[in-house]
């Protein structure tokens, strides 16, 4: 009996296979029923109600399944990808998923898509072109589609191929109790409708979608974020193996309207607090920009120069540089709550300033752990309290083509090579951001100040220059025309031009003038701001650490006692206590010059007072320098000065004497120094004289202006205390604090024996 | 059996921890840190230290400061209640010790003078403690309560002198007076701060060398020989004497006069005293005055800057907080130190009525 059924069954199935269009669905059928009749082997054959099973199964919820695909679709490497919901609020929807991947070509379909559990995605966990780690769940995206909608389409297509595949699939077919190899889906060549990548049409929504589902699926694909803001994209160029990063978009299109849900702009850009903005012009001239609607601040722009004391200061290696970065501070007066938790997330992975060069992304730029404008050290630092480090920053530096000699790859290109120019790439962004942070923390506290954001007054600055705007218009058209009329008038009228243009270029120029000296005070007085912030704490620091002295002391005074026998132990005590010594010397340095003097008032004083109590302080850095320090002179009694503050003569002292030492170690000498006072003229004078490698003539004046420094500027890596010694700040201290005094403060012929001798001169006060 | 010391302080307790064995470690009184994170307000502190009955005990001065476990109250006041306490019968007396930072000594308590009569004996917080010096010191103050304590005490008693009579009688009215009814803290302002904090018919070493016309620091062992085997009989043993080294001037003079054929101390210059202890087998090198502006050799005193040998003829008295008592001698600066201005930072300045002699002094010497 079976085998008169297997014969008439191959029978059938070679006239099938004959026929010049023979059905494939005929053809399956016949030989799945002639395997079946097998009487040696059996085999395991599918019901298609399989599919509806495992869609239920594998993916739970529906924003899971849309954002299964959305994943799919970074893991194609596209770049974008847009999401578009068509009158989806109720079920029978439809929903678009269109991306810019690699496509798939016909037998990736087939071997791929087609074939349940295939292994390409466990074969292949990295993407091939742009590297990425694949985030789909295996095999999980057709279920998808089928848990979403009741037929799915596919357009798809890659770059090397000239025309795109088109399936259907009809999910309703899938019924229990066929075969699942024998239900057919149409499959069709189409023109292609974008050079790649890979369109899904998922009809006949199983479910109505609210705006709140949306919004979760894009919070699900969070990890693939990167919402860098690009200012432009090139085809042209040759395709990068560098991953230019993932958007997503997600739109609903009700009747042919259509409007956007949430992308990237909408998620995370659109919450930033601030746009910072940086670029070099042509003649190196640096400039940042800061824009906040948050803080009403309409764009602004500022400039800012390679040299910290001047903004006019060139650049001489990044002209054309850009940069743009988004600012957010994590603080729930800031950001929407339910933003501030996913925006906080993606910065922790993503955030920082990347590099691209012509387009392209250079790594390892603003890859978590990059800190290469050095950002998050500042922060530890705390020079600059605003938060400022990469999770704070989503942002971008653009270096052109015609920067390349400048910025040359390592060769292992593994990142720029670490040249002038990569280092002043790197400090105008850092200097730009700061600025930046700076300032809007300045905004934040002006506003937090009142109850309701303030109208923005105009400032002065503002005003002369609307006022200077104005006056250029003053001699306008129309009063040439009625001049020219009039020959007589003409003249009169040509000379009070001349003289008007006159005036106002003096102004125009005097009020550029003004803004260089403004911005340069402004420098100076954020230095001092610092300087002085740090007093403060180092006030509070010496307070606490002079608690711990006498226990210190104790305790190694039980060591010596319990190690009296023990010689090697003794020595190590002695160390200790040296050290111990040293540091109690110090604190007692910051009490001198800051804790004690904060509160004091002004005060006429006496030069021996300052001389002698430096004199104690400095007693143990001398034994250590090995600087002797000679008797001092002080010629007549009562040299008393003008009413000042005990701890200006702290700094004055101080700063001199750190000089003296960095002098007498350039000298290689045994180092001496000396201090002399005396009256003269109405005037007390102290002279401090070291014998160290001497000032040139002609740095003698300049050592008093601010930022001048023997020592080479500290970079990035410096410790708090080297960038505030090296800032080239002290003379200048010194100097302003004589000349608030109506005092001098100048370099002098050196005493005998002396190479340098700079003198204080400060007014006298008589004392009865 | 050692004194014990209850020690409150609101500072961070690891750090206090430390200042506890610096005492314990020298082991002549027993020190305990009250855990105050129990004890937060006055009564249920006050309450503890009733109940724990200590010989003594140590207040930081700004236990309203801003360590860890602050109080709401200062020392002083906390101080105040206890020996109104005491004095009403419901305690008995014990020390009370005080300590802070030098700045905060300076700020807070020196100038408020009212408060300066409860403590016994204050010390400072310094780097480097001197934690012999003040155990030895606790010690003796612990002992010497306890003794007072046990007894009312005669002056005798409290000297251990026998002729106290023949002093300036002013000293000791409020002792024969007996309306005033003298308690135990009472004798121990009187003893520590009158007698040993001034000199007058007590004096320390360092007045001991200089009226004898010796340099200390050079002499080293010489001056430790002389001071065992001819100074031993004139030293102060009396109530909180194991504390203090303090001498009875009136026995050095009359000794010295003994063996120097009636030449009075203060008819001789330093090198003619040194002369004479030599003839004794001592070993000693006389002081010299003070450089630059200190010329003469009839020391009677000791400049409070440089704690050597000093003329008060070359010397201005020295301001201090507490009026002097007639029979209190002054305590000087020599003009070396007060014109090169030492010292002004620990406070120590002419007194305002030597304010014209210190211009005169400058005057003279600019011409």
């Amino acid at each position: 009996m079976s085998n008169d059924r297997l014969i008439e069954l191959k029978n059938k199935l070679a006239s099938e296979l004959q026929k010049e269009n023979s059905d494939n669905g005929i053809i399956l059928s016949l030989s799945n029923e002639i395997a079946r009749l097998d009487e040696k082997q059996i085999r395991f054959s599918v019901d298609a109600g399989i599919i509806n099973r495992l869609g239920k199964e594998l993916v739970g919820r529906h924003e899971t399944a849309v954002s299964e695909l959305v994943k799919n679709s970074y893991d194609a490497d596209a770049t974008e990808v847009r999401l578009t919901f068509e009158n989806a609020w109720q079920k029978g929807g439809r929903l678009i998923i269109e991306d810019n991947g690699l496509g798939m070509t016909r037998e990736q379909l087939i071997n791929g898509f087609m074939r349940l559990s295939s292994s390409d995605k466990i074969h292949n966990p990295i993407s091939p072109r742009y590297k990425r780690t694949r985030a789909g769940r295996k095999g999980i995206g057709r279920f998808a589609t089928q848990r979403l909608g009741q037929t799915l389409t596919i357009v798809t297509q890659t770059e090397n191929s000239d025309t795109a595949i088109r399936i259907t699939i009809d999910w309703n077919t899938f019924e229990t109790d066929k075969d699942l190899a024998s239900i057919a889906n149409n499959i069709e060549i189409v023109p292609k409708i974008k050079d790649e990548g890979t369109d899904l049409f998922i009809d006949n929504l199983r479910e109505g979608w609210s705006d709140a589902m949306i919004k979760r699926v894009y919070r699900y694909t969070s990890d693939l974020l990167q919402p860098f803001p690009l200012s432009k994209k090139r085809k042209d160029e040759e395709k990068s193996k560098i991953d230019p990063g993932f958007n997503s978009s997600y739109h609903r299109k009700d009747n042919n309207e259509e409007y956007k849900i949430i992308d990237e702009e909408e998620a995370f850009l659109n919450h930033a607090l601030a746009e910072i903005e940086g670029y070099v012009m042509e003649d190196g001239q640096g400039c940042w920009a800061l824009k906040s609607e948050r803080l009403s601040f309409p764009q602004d722009v500022f400039l800012i120069g390679k040299n910290k004391e001047n903004s006019n200061s060139k650049f001489d290696f990044i002209q054309g540089v850009h940069f743009k970065c988004y600012y957010f501070i994590y603080e729930s007066t800031l950001l929407p709550k339910q933003s501030l938790g996913l925006i906080r997330e993606v910065a922790n992975e993503k955030g920082g300033i990347r590099l691209y060069r012509n387009g392209f992304r250079v790594l390892p730029y603003g890859e978590r752990g990059n800190d290469w404008i050095g950002l998050d050290a500042s922060v530890r630092k705390r020079v600059i309290l605003p938060p400022h480090g990469n999770v704070n920053f989503f942002g971008f530096v653009e270096i052109e083509d015609r920067d390349i000699e400048n910025f040359e790859e390592t060769s292992s290109r593994e990142g720029l090579i670490e040249s002038p120019a990569f280092y002043e790439l790197t400090d105008f962004i850092f200097k730009s951001i700061t600025s930046a942070v700076t300032k809007i923390a300045e905004l934040r506290n002006k506003k937090s100040n009142t109850s309701t954001p303030k109208e923005k007054r105009e400032s002065p600055t503002e005003k002369v220059n609307n006022a200077i705007n104005k006056m250029q218009g003053v001699f306008g058209d129309s009063i040439t025309s009625e001049a020219e009329n009039d020959t007589e008038g003409k003249s009169e009228y040509s000379s009070q031009k001349e003289k008007f243009d006159e005036a106002l270029n003096d102004l125009i120029e005097g009020r550029a003038e003004e803004e260089k000296e403004k911005q340069e005070l402004i420098n100076e007085l954020n230095m001092m701001r610092i300087l002085a912030g740090l007093g403060l704490v180092i006030g509070e620091f010496v307070h606490e650490i002079k608690n711990y002295f006498p226990g210190i002391h104790a305790e190694t005074n039980f060591l010596r006692n319990a190690l009296k026998d023990y010689k090697e132990g003794i020595e190590r005590v002695d160390n200790l206590e040296k050290n111990v010594k040293s540091l109690t010397t110090y604190s007692s340095y910051f009490d001198e010059a800051i804790s004690r003097n904060v509160l004091r008032e002004l005060e006429p004083i006496e030069l021996r007072d300052v001389v002698n109590s430096f004199e104690e302080v400095i007693q143990n850095n001398l034994e250590r320098t090995r600087i002797s320090f000679e008797k001092p002179v002080f010629e007549g009694f009562d040299l008393y000065t003008i009413p000042m503050h005990p701890s200006e003569w702290a700094s004055i002292l101080f700063n001199f004497f750190t000089n003296s030492k960095k002098a007498i170690r350039r000298a290689g000498v045994a180092g001496r120094v000396f201090i002399r006072c005396g009256r003269e003229e109405g005037k007390v004078y102290l002279e401090f004289s070291d014998n160290g490698d001497g000032i040139p003539k002609e740095k003698e004046e300049v050592i008093f202006n601010a930022f001048y420094t023997t020592s080479s500027a500290a970079g990035r890596s410096a410790s708090e205390i080297d960038s505030l010694t090296g800032t080239g700040l002290g003379l200048k201290i010194v100097s302003d604090i004589i000349e608030s005094y109506n005092g001098n403060v100048y370099v002098t012929t050196p005493h005998d024996g002396y190479t340098t001798t700079l003198r204080v001169e400060v007014p006298e006060t008589k004392i009865d | 059996m050692k004194p014990k010391y209850l020690y409150i302080d609101d500072e961070n307790p690891d750090a206090l921890k430390s200042i506890v064995n610096g005492f314990n470690d020298v082991g002549e009184i027993e020190v305990e840190l009250v855990d105050l994170s129990k004890l937060r307000d006055f009564e249920s502190l006050k309450q503890y230290i009733c109940e724990q009955n200590p010989d003594g005990l140590i207040l930081d001065l700004r236990l309203d400061g801003d360590g860890q476990n602050r109080l709401s109250f200062p020392a002083t006041t906390f101080a105040q209640d206890l020996r109104t306490l005491a004095v009403s019968g419901d305690v008995k007396f014990f020390p009370l010790i005080l300590c802070s930072t030098s700045p905060k000594m300076r700020a807070t308590y020196d100038v408020d003078k009212t408060s300066h009569d409860l403590f016994d004996y204050k010390f400072e917080k310094s780097d480097t403690p001197e934690w012999k010096k003040f155990s030895i010191k606790l010690k003796s103050i612990a002992n010497s309560y306890k003794w007072l304590n046990e007894r009312k005490r005669t002056v005798e008693e409290i000297l251990n002198r026998e002729d106290w009579q023949q002093f300036d009688s002013r000293i000791f009215e409020k002792f024969i007076d007996k309306e005033q009814d003298l308690k135990v803290n009472d004798i121990a302002q009187f003893v520590i701060k009158e007698l040993f904090n001034h000199p007058g018919i007590l004096i320390k070493e360092r007045t001991v060398a200089a009226r004898l016309g010796v340099d200390i620091d050079a002499s080293g062992n010489g001056w430790n020989r002389l001071k065992k085997e001819f100074l031993e009989d004139c030293m102060y043993n009396g109530a909180f004497g194991n504390g203090w080294e303090r001498w009875w001037f009136d026995r050095i003079a009359s000794k010295f006069q003994s063996i120097s054929k009636g030449e009075k101390l203060q008819n001789l210059n330093a090198s003619q005293r040194v002369e004479i202890l030599s003839k004794l087998g001592f070993t000693l090198i006389s002081a010299k005055p003070i450089e630059p502006y200190c010329k003469s050799s009839e020391f009677w005193t000791v400049c409070e800057y440089y704690k050597t040998p000093l003329d008060p003829l070359e010397g201005f008295k020295i301001y201090e907080s507490t009026e002097l008592k007639p029979w209190q001698e002054p305590k000087f600066l020599s003009f070396s130190a007060e014109l090169e201005r030492k010292g002004r930072d620990r406070g120590l300045r002419p007194h305002p009525s030597e304010l014209q002699n210190v211009k005169d002094l400058k005057e003279m010497l600019s011409k």
